[in-house]
């Protein structure tokens, strides 16, 4: 291939050209176009922050800020999977809550932590592999489908527990409180389901599979992927990282409470879609959805710091969201017609070009 | 007769360079059905939409009803009376079979809607196509392909149409369905309607049309009273020549069969088709719209379920799925790459990969052997292209159907399934993808190809199918495949016996 060919002689003329090799980059990789705004914006939050409020850079901070991702991020690198190949899943918030309300049932109730830990981690899996297997075979949307479910799980949750969370004592605490290497074990836990996704989506068949389903099913399947149980075990993954959220959720509150999921789902593919996932499937990867937890995580603990009611911190995160899919349009139009801003500016206000 | 109701003249459209049409014209008189055929890529289509007012030309006239007009848009063509029926079906299968005749016309007092009117209306223009018997109340959805195109008959009818444009309206019919189609333009022409009728199937001509005007490359060849013709004369006009061109190739070289498939059945798509492909040859399989060619080729794949019969690659075992044939080394390319073979928002990597990702066992697929496997297929195929990492979406048409195959050579694909594979695809391309076929098939490997295109089909073919109505209606071999006996079968005539 003779791109490849003069690769290190580009290289090599780039060398004393950082901006040229940047713009370079920035054609070539749509990594580099994902990950580069989002660690810029990360950075610039981060020294923003740090310049108002002593309190920013200190270990006790960086330490919160770390486990209070970690919830959002478990779920994070799920829906990471199921965007890769088109699905959703929106009950995974609820689905998460539940998981913590029956281990806390359990604990309570005399059944030892282990046992409870594995149930918290079955459950979820099940019911995401039921909404699997309900996909697969009937071709309901999973939208509709899932949206109908995360209200079932919230009612059933509320029927555990009536409106008091049911507490846990101390069992658990260690996950949100100990800490390795100064980073708490909950964080822990979700950099390792974000290096197993990792590798799952850059190496494994089944990752591979998932992005042939979510960029196109019917080439998919005819090329010989067997969709359903690509599906299923996407499914299934997201279930398992779910129950890892309902798990770290109850030793966070100490509490099995029907209502702590509410919303996380939404986050969680917020999260995704900032750090380059795309609602119509085929793109996505668990570093940019680890860049995009960071920075949804980062708005929230400083703005926080510096006294933004939460009221605005959700204008703040929403405007994120819209912010970066208008980015990626915008990108996205300007490779495809090899068009300048200006003219695609002008192709959205619905003004005749000038330049022609 | 009276004079013309529509005369189209001098008609031209360029795309760029090209010129798909290129002076054509043609006269519709009141209560005639008048017939447009050609092959392939003749312009047909073009200038039914020219004639719609779907296609503005580059240059030309079209006088309706007297009148010369310079622009036609599609609702100036329908105010004056010009209704096309395209080959697919445009109805709203969720509204009633009157609201779908009536469509953006239904009567109403003070934007309120008149049901009994709209009831009478719609049960009068379906009675003058002959289905009286249907009511109107019916929701479409329920209709079959065949009740559904006279309801767009009958839409026309109820706007006072006085041109109707039938694209290929029986590619989906059966045969039955068919003569009552026939029955209903035969009934409607008697009121005055001008018909113009395009379809493949030239039989369909001689029972039908009163007049038949032959397109060739663009161009008007000839307009002539269909009594006047025989279905070998038309044939002849299609194609624009008389005597065969005999290429000499040499024979299919005998190897083992690969793949064989027994007594297959699927609706009226298929009735009871057997064959047997081998190693080393190019089986072609042709055949027009309807002939079931098109679903032959995606059961051989397992991609279409089977009412009966079986699929068998020989020696690894049966086809039910493409998961089974992407495992038993046969890889498929369908004609429509960007909805069914292309990963738009994947680099040309990834699409490669897709082939061997299913076709391997194993469950590791690295980022730099996919790289390399691009590599190795971007320069092997001769692809085009400007970055490593390219997305697939901004290659010629051309060069992401060499991607696709690449796709399969590198999945180790022993038997290739190729539908149209040069539909859409510029010259130098379509070269370059014919000698990596034969490449393929002289290094062992058995390809089945289905086109369209019958000059493609006679330069890859070492044996040619001929499919009609659900059936293999010939078979031919080497050097007897030539575009007039292929297009003589397809229509289900004897080719002309061959000069000794």
């Amino acid at each position: 291939m003779p791109a490849s060919a003069s690769a290190p002689a580009a290289r090599r003329r780039h060398a004393g050209a950082p901006a040229a090799g940047l713009r370079r980059l920035w054609r070539d990789s749509d990594n580099a176009r994902t990950y580069l705004p989002l660690l810029a914006a990360i950075l610039a939050l981060g020294a923003y922050a740090s310049a108002e409020s002593e309190l920013f850079l200190t270990a006790r901070n960086v330490q919160v800020l770390l486990e209070s991702v970690a919830v959002l991020g478990l779920l994070t690198v799920g829906t990471t999977l199921l965007l890769a190949a088109g699905q959703l899943d929106l009950s995974i918030g609820a689905a998460a809550a539940l998981s913590a309300v029956v281990g806390a049932k359990l604990i309570s109730g005399g059944t030892s932590t282990t046992v409870a830990v594995i149930v918290m981690l079955a459950l979820p899996v099940a019911i995401a592999a039921t909404v699997a297997l309900v996909v697969v075979v009937t071709r309901v949307q999973p939208f509709i489908l899932t949206l109908g479910l995360l209200s079932v799980l919230q009612a059933v949750s509320l029927l555990q527990t009536g409106q008091r969370p049911v507490s846990v004592g101390s069992n658990l605490q260690s996950l949100s409180t100990a800490d390795v290497l100064g980073v708490p074990v909950s964080f822990w836990l979700f950099v390792l389901a974000l290096l197993v996704g990792g590798v799952i989506l850059r190496y494994a068949r089944l990752g591979r599979s998932a992005y042939a389903v979510g960029s196109n099913e019917q080439a998919a399947f005819l090329a010989g992927i067997p969709v359903g149980r690509v599906k299923l075990a996407l499914f299934a993954l997201s279930g398992l990282t779910v129950g890892a959220a309902g798990v770290v959720l109850l030793s966070n509150l100490g509490a099995g409470d029907a209502s702590s999921g509410s919303g996380l789902e939404l986050q969680a593919i917020a999260a995704a879609v900032i750090g380059g996932a795309a609602l119509g499937g085929g793109r996505g990867s668990m570093f940019g959805s680890f860049l995009g937890v960071m920075l949804l995580g980062l708005v929230t603990n400083a703005l926080t710091l510096l006294d933004v009611s939460s009221f605005q911190q959700q204008l703040v995160q929403g405007g994120l969201l819209i912010t970066a899919v208008l980015l990626t349009a915008i990108a996205e139009r300007l490779r495809a017609d090899g068009r300048g801003l200006r003219s695609i500016l002008a192709t959205l206000l619905r003004r005749p070009t000038s330049t022609s | 007769m009276s004079g013309p109701v529509l005369s189209v003249r001098g008609i031209v459209k360029r795309y760029g360079p090209v010129r798909v049409l290129d002076g054509v014209g043609l006269e519709l008189r009141a209560g005639t059905i008048h017939a447009l055929v050609g092959a392939n890529g003749a312009g047909k289509s073009t200038l039914i939409k020219v004639i719609a007012g779907l296609v503005p030309p580059t240059g030309g006239t079209i006088t309706l009803g007297g009148e010369e007009l310079a622009a036609l848009t599609p609702r100036l063509a329908r105010e004056r009376g010009v209704f096309l029926v395209p080959q697919e079906r445009h109805v709203c299968p969720d509204l009633t079979v009157a609201e779908n005749v009536l469509l953006g016309r239904v009567p109403t007092r003070a934007g309120l809607l008149r049901r009994g009117a709209m009831l009478e209306d719609a049960a009068r223009a379906l009675a003058q196509v002959g289905l009286d018997t249907l009511d109107p109340r019916t929701r479409m959805r329920g209709l079959t392909v065949a009740q559904t195109q006279l309801v767009e008959v009958a839409r026309a009818l109820s706007a006072r149409a006085r041109v109707v444009i039938m694209d290929e309206p029986t590619a989906a019919l059966g045969p039955d369905e068919v003569r009552a189609l026939f029955e209903a333009i035969r009934r409607v022409q008697q009121q005055g309607v001008a018909f113009l009728y395009v379809s493949h199937h030239l039989e369909e001509i001689f029972a039908l049309a009163d007049e038949v005007t032959v397109l060739r490359d663009g161009r008007h060849v000839t307009t002539r009273p269909t009594r006047s013709l025989d279905l070998n004369e038309l044939i002849t006009l299609l194609l624009g020549r008389t005597l065969d061109e005999t290429v000499p190739r040499a024979l299919p070289s005998a190897g083992p069969v690969v793949l064989e498939a027994r007594d297959l059945r699927r609706g009226r798509e298929l009735d009871g088709i057997s064959l047997d492909v081998r190693a080393g040859e190019v089986l072609v399989v042709t055949g027009g719209i309807g002939s079931g060619r098109t679903e032959l080729l995606r059961v051989l794949v397992g991609a279409l379920p089977l009412d009966g019969g079986r699929v068998v690659r020989v020696g690894r075992g049966p086809v039910r799925s493409p998961a089974d044939a992407v495992r038993r080394g046969i890889g498929f390319l369908p004609e429509d790459r960007g909805s069914e073979a292309i990963l738009a928002e994947r680099d040309l990597a990834d699409n490669v990969d897709l082939g061997r990702l299913a076709a391997s066992g194993r469950h590791v697929s690295r980022p730099r052997d996919r790289v390399a496997a691009a590599e190795r297929q971007v320069t092997g195929l001769g692809v085009r292209t400007t970055a490593r990492r390219q997305s697939i979406s901004r290659l010629s048409g051309g060069n992401q159907q060499k991607v696709l195959l690449g796709r399969w050579l590198e999945a180790g694909a022993e038997v290739l399934v190729l539908e149209g594979p040069s539909t859409g695809v510029d010259l130098g391309s379509r070269e370059e993808l014919h000698r990596a076929i034969r490449r393929f098939a002289a290094d062992g490997g058995a390809v089945v190809l289905a086109t369209s295109d019958l000059a493609e089909a006679c330069q890859l073919g070492d044996r040619a199918l001929v499919m009609r109505r659900g059936r293999i209606a010939a078979e031919l071999v080497g050097t007897a495949i030539t575009e007039e006996r292929l297009m003589t079968l397809e229509q289900g005539g004897q080719p002309l016996a061959e000069a000794a």
